[in-house]
Order: structure tokens, then C-alpha cells, then sequence
């Protein structure tokens, strides 16, 4: 029989007691403040650097990317620039940003509308826009700067990105998905949804056809476990990556001011990416959103006009990122380069022929 | 200055691949008696020194110059655009089956597509990437002069003993065994973006192309396989490439 006194004297009085010290603001976060701040995250499943990694979605997603390349970790470009493409002219085309060439995924319903897409489900996704003779794809009407030279390029250019989608899928170990918006616009008989606002960048706005929508929490839910589900379907060993965008809305068409209507959008996103999260061993969530918007980092990552990032808020969260991954998982261990698996091009020959030269001109 | 006499001046620019030009010249498989030639350029490591500046090629080092010099039968250590009638820049060391083999491997291998735009894009890269490329697109497009430009002809097939060739057959297989049809698409955007500087890009003949994005062994160098070079050509291959500078017919191939 256990003494009642002595398990008295040892058990927590309330629930509140003996908890780890990132659990209490005083020592977790007012007294480290803002650049010791640490533990904010408890990865549910490691990512090695030999895991490939997509990312998509919001336009925070391709600094993801980036810095996991930087890395060394397997970030993998499922639709590369064509060789010998400049790599300053590779983001005017949508090159290297994300792991498909999609431009940005803002709400997960798109993502799940894309995934349909690709394995040849979905909306009626034909509609094309026309501007000054070129054609522009309302699914991503920046990806080519200047538009489409016909109809035929624009199918083209869809078929090649369903095809790196449908390979992201299948090949990838991880998938990181940014959740951006919950504002979007509809086409009212096709459903299809669009990338923004037709009119903004190409296209006729109707406002008979195009509808606005704004989603609530539950529709965020929805749509995202549909889409992860989609992608669990295609690779069951799939593991999906939450985040939220930090950056706020540049406009607004919900009739609310533009502060409380990003408020109102991030809000509904974290809820249902926390949720998504709890729900599914499989998905997790990383606060990038926190790192840059909570009130004790003070703005700090912010630019002037409070709404683009600045670099160091990037590395920051990446620094969070490897931090708690190390911390979960240990360093993770890296491969030592085999130069025989990987040879490097033979040097381009000068040749020892040269002499053909000197004796085409000898005098 | 241009020729004063009735034949127009010619001046061929290019690295080591020029010796092949000259063995065709001299070899009488070649018939350049319609121009006043003079040959210009030196071998690769010398080739380096080549330079844009004061409005006209110079040589950066002296030991370079010395063999630019040499070359020419003027001794001519600077050629500025007004000083010849036209230009034609050979090999120059941009290698036109690097462009091929990526990009055929790539739309062919490995599925993928690019729109025209970014064909476009590549292909200006590509070619500007050379410093031979862009003086002669100096040359052409800003001080009017007539330019054309041979690229490095494709590597030669079967010389075995040529790591290069080996490493590019393996980066590249899917192009080994390409059609002239699959070839078109690329050879169009390296010579519209060539005339959008006003430089004539001349094709390699496809009668000398085997295999896809090779050159027949038939156009090797005498030497080739001893001296594990897939990169040099024949004279009688460099008569037929110039056969096909403005359409002009080779005295005998």
C-alpha cells in the first residue's frame, strides 16, 4: 500500500504545477524576450535531409524552400527552368519558387482544385483569358510575364505543371503547404476558382460570374484535410507541413477595413491548421506565423510598411526551424559525398591537338 | 580598313577550331578567292585573352597578342568593326551541343515543357554567355558591321578514348538518336535570338550530324582517337560548314 501522506506530499496539487517551463509566460517568453525565445515548436516527425520536400502554397512558402535548399536539405524542383535560364529571370516566370510552377496557392481549397486537376478531376478548368493577343491562365495569370502566344502553349504549359504536381505527389516525403488567404473568387457556373480577382492582373471582371467567397473555419478545415487526404491517397508514407502566412492581406473585398479582415483571415487559417494538426499524426504545424507577427517579437521583422518580411524574420524562422528539429531528433546525420557516385565533367578539353592550329598557320 | 581592291575583306575569327578552316583553305576544299581573308585567333588558353574594348577586339596579355599576331598575315594585334568588310566568328568557344544535349534530354527524357518566352530566354543566355558571342553581337548590332557566327561543332561520335564524350552520351541519353525534326525547335530560337542582334548564326550541316547531337567520326581529325579529342574537326568538315555560310558551295569535298 503506498503511504496516502507521502504521495500527498509528491503528487502536483493542480494540473498547473509541474509543467515545463515553456508552458509559463514569465520564464518562456517575458523574461528570454524575443531573441532567446525558444521551444516554440515540437516537431511530430523528423525531416531528414534526405527527405524531398515540396513546398506550395502562399508566397511566404518559397523562402521554406529556399532556406531548406541552403541548407542542404532536399528541397525538390519538380518543374526546373529550362537549362541555361538566368537565374535573375527564373522568378519573373515562376521558376524555382515553389516545387511546380503554379505561382501562388493561396487558400487550400485551390490546392485541393489543383491536385484534382492534375490527376484529371475537378471544375471545368478550359477558361482562358485574352489580353492584347496573348493569353494568361486564370489559375496563375503572373506565370508567364507576357502571357501565352496561343492556345496551344497555354494547354501546354497546364499539361507540364499537372505533370510535376502528380510527380510532386507520388516522389515527395514531405509536403509544406502555406496557407495564405481565405478571401478568393469563383467562377459562379464552372466553380472554378481563380488565383485572384479576375480584371487585377488579366481578365474581365463580371460581377455576375465572379464570386466572392470568404471561408470560415470550418470550410478551411474542410478543404484542407481533402486536399492532405488527397495527397495521403496518391502517397500513403506522405507527411503534410502546415504554416500560415505571415504577410497581410494586400486588399480586402469583404467590406470590412483591410487590419481587421487579416486578422479575421489568419485567425480562421492558424485555427484550422492547430486543428488539422491535432487531428492527424501525419500533419503537423510549424509557427512561422507566430515567429513573425506575435506581439513580443514587436514587429521587428516587419518592413516599413508592416506587411513585407524582411530577411532576418525569414532566417529567424528557419533558424527555429533546424533549431527544434535538432532538438526533437538529434543533428541530423549527413551523408559524406562520394565523388565516385557523382563524377564531376571532365574539364573541357583543351586537347593536346592544338597543334592542328599552329600547323594550319605555320609559315 | 576594308579591302580597296575589288574583292570584299573577310576576316575569320575563332580559336584552335580555325586551323581546320586554313587546312581547308590551303587543301583546295575550300574556295574563299572571292574575298580578301585574314584569319585572327589563337588557341583556346590564348583564345581567353580576346577582349571588347576602345570599340574593337584587343588581346589582354602580351604572349596572347604575340599569337593573335602571328595568326594573321598582317600581324594585326587589334581588329575594330569598320575594319573589315565582314566576320565570320568559327567556334569561339561556345558549345552549341551543350544547348542541344540539356534541352533535348530535358523536353525528351525527362517530359518537360517550356513556353517559347522562356525558350527564348535560355537561348539569349546561352549564346551571351560567350564572350566571342557577344562581341560579335557588338559588332553587328552596334556599329552595323556584317556578322556571322559557327559554334563549336558537335562532339565526334566513336572517340572513344574521349572522356568528355562519354560524360556527355551519359548526362544527355535522350538525345543521343534525335532527328533532325527534334533538333529544329532548338536550332530556330539560337538563330532568332543570333538575328535579334543582327548575327547570321550558321547551322551545322545535318549531313555531318549522327547519332542526334553528334558529329561523324567521318569529320574526326586524323589523330582524333590517339589524341582523345572529340572536339576538333576535320578541313573537309570545316569546307562543308563554311558551304553553308550564306549558302556558298565548297570548291570540293
Amino acid at each position: 500500500m503506498t503511504d496516502p501522506k507521502s504521495e500527498a506530499q509528491t503528487a502536483p496539487a493542480h494540473p498547473y504545477e509541474d509543467l515545463p517551463e515553456t508552458a509559463y509566460w514569465r520564464p518562456a517568453v517575458a523574461d528570454a524576450g524575443p531573441h532567446r525565445v525558444t521551444g516554440l515548436w515540437t516537431p511530430k516527425f523528423r525531416i531528414k535531409p534526405s527527405d524531398k520536400v515540396v513546398t506550395a502554397g502562399s508566397c511566404f512558402a518559397q523562402h521554406i524552400g529556399r532556406a531548406l535548399t541552403a541548407h542542404d536539405y532536399n528541397w525538390t524542383d519538380f518543374e526546373p527552368a529550362p537549362p541555361f535560364f538566368p537565374d535573375d529571370e527564373k522568378p519573373r516566370y515562376g521558376y524555382g519558387i515553389f516545387s511546380f510552377r503554379t505561382g501562388n496557392i493561396y487558400t487550400p481549397s485551390m490546392l485541393h482544385q489543383w491536385l484534382r486537376l492534375s490527376h484529371g478531376e475537378g471544375p471545368d478548368a478550359s477558361e482562358f483569358w485574352e489580353k492584347e493577343g496573348r493569353i494568361y491562365d486564370p489559375l496563375r495569370p503572373a506565370i508567364e510575364p507576357d502571357g501565352f502566344t496561343d492556345l496551344a502553349e497555354f494547354t501546354a504549359a497546364r499539361e507540364a505543371t499537372y505533370r510535376a504536381i502528380r510527380n510532386a505527389a507520388e516522389h515527395c516525403d514531405v509536403f509544406v503547404f502555406t496557407l495564405g488567404l481565405t478571401e478568393h473568387w469563383t467562377n459562379a457556373d464552372t466553380e472554378l476558382e481563380y488565383a485572384m480577382c479576375p480584371g487585377t492582373i488579366a481578365g474581365t471582371f463580371d460581377a455576375d460570374r465572379h464570386v466572392f467567397g470568404n471561408a470560415n473555419a470550418r470550410k478551411v478545415y474542410r478543404d484542407t484535410r481533402l486536399a492532405a487526404k488527397a495527397l495521403r491517397a496518391i502517397n500513403p508514407g506522405i507527411r503534410v507541413l502546415l504554416t500560415v502566412s505571415p504577410v497581410p492581406l494586400t486588399a480586402t473585398a469583404s467590406g470590412k477595413h483591410v487590419l481587421t479582415a487579416t486578422s479575421y483571415s489568419k485567425s480562421v487559417l492558424r485555427s484550422a491548421a492547430g486543428q488539422l494538426s491535432d487531428d492527424f499524426n501525419w500533419i503537423d504545424y510549424f509557427p512561422s506565423y507566430e515567429i513573425i507577427t506575435h506581439p513580443v517579437f514587436r514587429g521587428m521583422f516587419f518592413a516599413p510598411n508592416m506587411r513585407n518580411v524582411e530577411p532576418a524574420g525569414v532566417e529567424t524562422v528557419m533558424s527555429h526551424f533546424f533549431a527544434e528539429q535538432n532538438r526533437a531528433f538529434g543533428k541530423p546525420k549527413r551523408k559524406k559525398r562520394n565523388a565516385t557516385l557523382d563524377p564531376a565533367p571532365p574539364a573541357k578539353s583543351e586537347v593536346q591537338c592544338e597543334e592542328v592550329m599552329l600547323d594550319a598557320f605555320a609559315r | 580598313m576594308p579591302s580597296p581592291g575589288d574583292r570584299p575583306s573577310l576576316c575569320i575569327v575563332g580559336d584552335s577550331h580555325l586551323g581546320s578552316v586554313r587546312h581547308a583553305e590551303r587543301d583546295g576544299l575550300l574556295d574563299l578567292s572571292g574575298y580578301d581573308v585574314e584569319y585572327w585567333g589563337a588557341r583556346g588558353p590564348a583564345y581567353r585573352d580576346l577582349i571588347f574594348r576602345n570599340d574593337q577586339m584587343e588581346v589582354r596579355s602580351d604572349a596572347a597578342r604575340a599569337e593573335f599576331a602571328d595568326i594573321n598575315h598582317r600581324g594585326r594585334t587589334t581588329i575594330g568593326p569598320q575594319d573589315m568588310d565582314e566576320f565570320l566568328f568559327y567556334g569561339g568557344r561556345i558549345r552549341s551541343y551543350d544547348f542541344f544535349g540539356a534541352h533535348l534530354q530535358r523536353q525528351l527524357g525527362e517530359g518537360m515543357w517550356q513556353s517559347r518566352a522562356a525558350l527564348a530566354i535560355s537561348a539569349r543566355s546561352f549564346l551571351m554567355s560567350s564572350r566571342t558571342f557577344r562581341i560579335a553581337a557588338i559588332f553587328a548590332r552596334d556599329f552595323g558591321a556584317k556578322v556571322s557566327f559557327v559554334t563549336t561543332p558537335f562532339l565526334t561520335d566513336g572517340i572513344t578514348s574521349n572522356p568528355g564524350l562519354a560524360y556527355f552520351v551519359a548526362q544527355f541519353p535522350a538525345a543521343i538518336g534525335t532527328t533532325a525534326e527534334d533538333r529544329e525547335w532548338i536550332w530556330c530560337a539560337l538563330e532568332r535570338e543570333a538575328l535579334a542582334v543582327n548575327v547570321n548564326l550558321v547551322r551545322q550541316p545535318e549531313e555531318t550530324i549522327v547519332q542526334g547531337v553528334l558529329t561523324s567520326p567521318e569529320y574526326a581529325i586524323d589523330n582524333a582517337q590517339a589524341a582523345s579529342d572529340a572536339d576538333h574537326k576535320s578541313p573537309a568538315f570545316a569546307a562543308l560548314m563554311l558551304s553553308h555560310w550564306n549558302g556558298r558551295a565548297p570548291a570540293a569535298v
